[in-house]
Parts: structure tokens; C-alpha cells; sequence
């Protein structure tokens, strides 16, 4: 069967009514976690993930996948109606977009967004379909070495490239790393790390670590200038809707950002900051009214919301043909494959084909339920802002308590999360970005089982890592993205270090 | 302080001073890594590669960090919080809220198993609100009371997961 025949499969499995219905929760979910600040994609897939016990897989993958596309829908109207990013995929549409609602124009660019969303979606769900399938193929041969290498790029790249400062990012990784390190060795049974305790022993679940450093890092956080914050929401002036003139300005940048927005999500580029902002400096370059831009620029939004939504799309693809995640939510979707046992990469597209397509397909029946949910209903999304804020962060860090709890029924897992959730804040507060610790526990005991069985292959000659094109072309790439300008800055460093 | 140590310090600013303990956690907790590795227990059998060293290579990467993000904060760039724009002044934290948050949350992981799900969701749920401001005692009660009721039955009759019923086992357990 061709590729096309098994998406007609796909559709034809997502079309029963109970994966309809899990993706339209997913959907409906997936847009409130994403107008609701202080809770994300990662976080509510993370909470929600105790249903993996009872729910069939195909339902629960599309209603995740569902929520990760809503989410960024949902997004855009926080941070264009409240001026605070709920993800930092958002950052940028918050730029224009709050300027723009201040100047009454909030209906256009809600509308630009959602349109521009389900416009780069659609296309970039499309791609995926077509190339995950095609990387599958090529990643089947690939050799324990080389996907080591693979693994190393990612944490370079998501490490550097997130948040402003590259150390920082390091740091991050490489607090996840040893996080990932706790409990036994699979291979010797060789303890680590774990005190003597016996709950240690499995290592430290990474659905309570995701949980706590975005929910009680958050809540600690936000309590920590709890004195300095104001919270308001715009009105939504008019309806939400475009003019002729606003189609005019908005479609070549939804395409630009599709094209920005996909192949960053593909490769490890470390989630939808940098895409958006490429896009966000590409709008900004081209536009004919660039004083406008900093006023309420509506390419300044219509571009970095296809870019975020492409990205996503983009960022299944790793994910599904090479099993590895490059954003935080991406690795939360990672987890509960492995909850029913299911190992994504190469081989998912082989055995678990009706799974797979049924989700493909579910991501285009998503996109246009979001589309629908965000355009006339915009208004009922627009109430849920006026929840009080005492209320919503305590709401989430319960549903955060209990979803700590709930997946092992475990006290460790609490005490676990209370420590991991002290060190959210204290990396929010030192500005260092969460997700590279997430990519850390997550890739790291893979790294490892990977960098053993190469040696293995090899009796223990380490030659074999950097062995094979595939391994010495991914190094090179990271020498020349990664350390040359480090070094550099290192170089400009300790020169004005020796002139002072 | 000697002229010398001043100077190392000059450029650090009340922000960096916080960061530099947490730049000296990160080496202990390298040194840590590497500690508990040197010292662990390898069960008998024949391995190509030891279990020691993949974490070496961890406690190593971790170090290295550290000592960057010294020669960082020492050189005056401290870490820009999350949300502030490089330049921002420095807002001592709000150590009173952040107690009240702890208290709630340590709370739930207390009262969890003893009393049972709702009576913790009551305690983190309200003692939250309460730090971020909510005053209306008796309102926030009965909403409290309400979200752990419905989260508790939604979560155990409607998605079949087990949490403790605690003091209302007679009432809400099978």
C-alpha cells in the first residue's frame, strides 16, 4: 500500500466515534491549557497521562496529539489579549499582537492567527505525513554510533539554542542528565544514585519531573513576585475577522512561516523559539510597512503563528520516525508511547501502522475543529481569562499534585517532585531554560544505551564512535554550529580580559 | 574582604550573588556524581563497557558547566530571569508567598495517604489561593471543597484511577 492509501486507513480510523471523541477532547483541551497561563502542553499532557492505564493507545496518542496542536491555537489568543506568553512559542505573536488589540484590532489579529495556524497545520501536517514515512525508511539502518551522534546534536542544539544565554542551556542538560542517571544500570544492575532507597531503584519517572518543574516551578515562581505582577485582559474589539486589506498582508506570511516553522521543528532546533523568531525577523525584513512594525504589525503575527504550528507538526517527525523528541511537549508524547510499551522510530511505521495513520489523520480533523473552536467561539475562550488568578494556580498545582501521584500511586514521586520543583524555580529565577533538562532525562539514558552498545559492536574500541559517513557528518555540523562560536566568544573573552 | 577578592567580585551584582550559589551547587553536584560513581557497587559479570563510565562523562560535563558559568557570573552577565528583559532591576523574591506555596503544597504530600485526597486537594487548593491574595475565607472554602469533590469523582468513578479516599472511606469507598 502506498503512502496515501494507508492515510485514507488513517482517516478511516479516526473516524470512529470514540477516537472522534478523544480528539475533540483533545482539542477542546488543548486550546484551554493553551489560553490559560502558567499551563502548557507538556504540563497537561504530563497530567492527564494516568489514562494511559485505561484507554485504548490510538485514543489516547490522538487526544494528546490533539492537545499539542490546540495548545498553540490557544496560545496566540493569551498573548495577544494579555500580553503574557503561555508558551514560549507565543513570545513573538505577543509583540504585535498586544499592540494590536490595544489599538482595538484584537478581532484581526486573533483571526490571522487562527487562519495562519490552520493554513501552516494543514501543510505541515501534509509534510509529515509524506516525510516521516520516507526518514523511517533511511533511519531503519541506521547503527548504534551513529544514532549516539544523533542524540549529541540534539543536546547541543536544544541546549545552545535555548533561552539567551548558551551555558545556561548547558546547565540545564546537564542537570537532566544527572536526573537521569538515578536507579540501576540496565545492563550491570549497578546502583546509582539512590540513597539506599528502594523507590529509587526504577530511576526518577520523568512524567513527575515534567510535572514538577513546570507546575510547582511555576507556582513558586510566580509566587516569588507575586508583589511586582499585573494581570489585565484586552477586550475583544469587534469580531473576529479579517478585512481584504488583512488577507492582503497575511497570506505570504503564513507561508513564509510554514516554510520556516516545518524543517525547524524536523531538525533538533530545541522547540518553537527560534523558528518563530527567524519568522518574526524575516516579516520584519520584508514588510513594505516596516514603522509599523513595534506598532501592531499584522505580518508580525500572521507569520510567527504559522512558524509555531508548522513547528509542532515539524517536530513529530523525529518523533515518530527516529523516536526522538526536540521540544518538551514532543517528549511528554515520547512517554506515553512507552506507556503502552511502544517504542516510536524506524520500526512504529511497520508495526503499529493503523496506530500511526490514525493519528496522522486525527491531526487534520484536529486542525479544522480548531479552526472552528478559535474563530466563532473565540468568545467563550475569551471568558476564561477572567478567571481569578488565585483560583487557576491553585487549580493547577492541585490537578499537578495529583497527577504526581497518580501514575505510580507513590509518595516518592511527591517528595520527588517537590525537590525537582525547587529547582524549576531556582532555574526560572537564574534565567535557565527548562526544556534541555526535560531533553536531558529523557535522551540521556538512551545516550547511553546507545554509546554501550556501539562499543559493544566494537569489543571497546571507541574508533567506532566517530566511525561511518553518518556519525562524521553530524559532528562536523555540530563543530560548525555549536562549538566554533562558543569558542570564538570564549576567544573574545579572554582577549578584552588581557587589553583591560 | 583583601583588595583582591573585591575586585574578583566588582562586577557581580546583587542578582549574581544568588547565582553564584547556584553555580556552586552545579560543582557539588558534579563532584557528587562522580563521588557516588567511584564508590558504587558492580555486581559480577562481564561488561565491554563498565557501568562508571558513562556517568563520569556526566559528572565531567557537569563540572565543566559550573566553572563556565563562574567565569560567566564573575565577569558580571548574570542570568536574566524568566520574563524580564536583560537590564531589568533586580526584585528580591517574595519569600513570604513562596512559604505559603510550600506550606500547601507540603501539605497534600502530608496529608495525602493519612486523610485522603479530598481533605489534601482542600488544603493545596485553598492554601494557594491564600498566597496569591484570595481573602474571601468562606468562599474560597466551598470552591476549594467543591474542585476536590468533583476532581476526586471525576478522576476515580469516571477515568477508573485510584486515589486515597482516607476519612471518607466509608462514604466514597468501595
Amino acid at each position: 500500500m502506498g503512502n496515501f492509501d494507508l492515510l485514507l486507513a488513517g482517516f478511516a480510523t479516526a473516524f470512529t466515534a470514540t477516537n472522534l471523541l478523544f480528539g475533540l477532547a483533545g482539542t477542546f483541551l488543548g486550546t484551554l491549557v493553551g489560553v490559560l497561563p502558567g499551563i502548557g502542553p507538556a504540563l497537561a499532557i504530563a497530567l492527564l497521562l494516568p489514562i494511559t492505564l485505561t484507554v485504548q493507545p490510538t485514543s489516547a496518542l490522538i487526544m494528546f496529539a490533539s492537545i499539542y496542536y490546540g495548545a498553540m491555537y490557544g496560545g496566540s489568543t493569551t498573548s495577544i489579549l494579555l500580553n503574557t506568553p503561555g508558551e514560549s512559542g507565543s513570545v513573538m505573536t505577543a509583540l504585535e499582537g498586544n499592540k494590536m488589540a490595544k489599538a482595538g484590532r484584537a478581532g484581526a489579529a486573533l483571526a490571522t492567527a487562527a487562519i495562519g495556524s490552520f493554513f501552516a497545520g494543514t501543510f505541515a501536517t501534509l509534510f509529515l505525513a509524506f516525510g516521516a514515512p520516507a526518514l523511517a525508511d533511511i533511519a531503519i539502518t541506521i547503527q548504534p554510533a551513529g544514532y549516539l551522534s544523533l542524540i549529541i546534536l540534539a543536546f547541543a542544539t536544544v541546549g545552545t539554542l535555548l533561552g539567551n544565554s548558551l551555558l545556561r542551556g548547558l546547565a540545564s542538560l546537564a542537570v537532566g542528565l544527572v536526573i537521569g542517571l538515578v536507579g540501576a544500570d540496565l545492563q550491570s544492575g549497578a546502583l546509582r544514585m539512590t540513597f539506599g532507597n528502594l523507590n529509587a531503584i526504577d530511576g526518577i519517572e520523568t512524567v513527575t519531573v515534567i510535572v514538577a518543574i513546570f507546575a510547582f516551578g511555576e507556582a513558586l515562581f510566580l509566587a516569588s513576585r507575586f508583589k511586582h505582577e499585573v494581570w489585565s485582559a484586552m477586550p475583544v474589539g469587534g469580531k473576529a475577522w479579517m478585512t481584504r486589506e488583512d488577507w492582503r498582508r497575511s497570506w505570504k506570511p503564513w507561508i513564509r512561516g510554514t516554510l520556516i516553522g516545518f524543517p525547524l521543528g524536523v531538525i533538533p532546533a530545541g522547540g518553537s523559539e527560534v523558528p518563530t523568531f527567524l519568522s518574526y525577523a524575516v516579516e520584519k525584513k520584508l514588510s513594505k510597512n516596516k514603522d509599523e512594525f513595534g506598532k501592531g504589525a499584522i505580518e508580525g503575527v500572521a507569520g510567527p503563528e504559522a512558524a509555531n504550528n508548522a513547528n509542532a507538526a515539524g517536530a513529530l517527525v523525529p518523533l515518530l520516525a527516529l523516536g526522538l523528541p526536540t521540544s518538551a511537549t514532543a517528549a511528554v508524547v515520547l512517554v506515553a508511547f512507552q506507556a503502552y510499551q511502544i517504542q516510536p522510530g524506524p520500526m512504529l511505521f511497520v508495526t503499529n501502522p493503523e496506530m500511526v495513520w490514525g493519528l496522522i489523520a486525527s491531526l487534520f480533523i484536529g486542525n479544522t475543529l480548531l479552526l472552528v473552536m478559535n474563530l466563532p467561539f473565540i468568545r467563550f475562550w475569551v471568558q476564561l481569562l477572567k478567571i481569578p488568578r488565585p483560583y487557576l494556580y491553585a487549580g493547577i498545582t492541585t490537578f499537578a499534585l495529583l497527577g504526581a501521584y497518580a501514575l505510580n500511586n507513590s509518595v516518592f514521586d511527591l517528595q520527588v517532585a517537590l525537590a525537582v520543583g525547587l529547582i524549576g524555580y531556582f532555574f526560572r529565577r537564574f534565567g535557565v531554560p527548562l526544556t534541555p533538562l526535560i531533553i536531558g532525562v529523557i535522551l540521556g539514558p538512551l545516550a547511553e544505551v546507545q554509546f554501550k552498545r556501539a562499543l559493544q559492536i566494537s569489543q571497546g574500541d571507541p574508533s567506532i564512535l566517530v566511525a561511518g559517513p553518518m556519525t562524521k557528518i553530524l559532528y562536523s555540523i555540530l563543530i560548525l554550529v555549536v562549538i566554533t562560536p562558543m569558542a570564538m566568544r570564549f576567544k573574545a573573552k579572554i582577549r578584552s580580559k588581557i587589553s583591560e | 574582604m583583601s583588595p583582591k577578592l573585591t575586585s574578583i567580585f566588582s562586577k557581580v551584582d546583587q542578582a549574581g550573588k544568588g547565582e553564584l550559589v547556584f553555580a556552586g551547587s552545579l560543582l557539588l553536584l558534579g563532584i557528587f556524581v562522580a563521588w557516588d560513581t567511584f564508590r558504587m557497587d558492580i555486581p559480577q559479570g562481564n561488561t565491554i563497557v563498565s557501568p562508571r563510565t558513562f556517568p563520569y562523562i556526566v559528572a565531567a560535563f557537569v563540572c565543566l558547566v559550573s566553572v563556565g558559568l563562574f567565569i560567566d557570573i564573575l565577569s558580571g552577565k548574570s542570568g536574566v530571569p524568566e520574563g524580564d528583559q536583560p537590564g531589568d532591576p533586580f526584585r528580591r523574591p517574595d519569600y513570604k508567598t513562596m512559604a505559603i506555596v510550600m506550606c500547601a503544597i507540603g501539605g497534600y504530600v502530608v496529608l495525602l495517604e493519612k486523610a485522603g485526597f479530598i481533605i489534601a486537594a482542600l488544603t493545596s487548593f485553598w492554601g494557594v489561593a491564600f498566597a496569591f491574595g484570595s481573602r474571601k475565607y468562606l468562599k474560597d472554602f466551598v470552591i476549594s471543597a467543591l474542585f476536590s469533590v468533583i476532581v476526586f469523582v471525576a478522576f476515580t468513578r469516571g477515568l477508573k484511577i485510584t486515589l486515597p479516599a482516607g476519612i471518607f472511606q466509608s462514604i466514597l469507598g468501595k
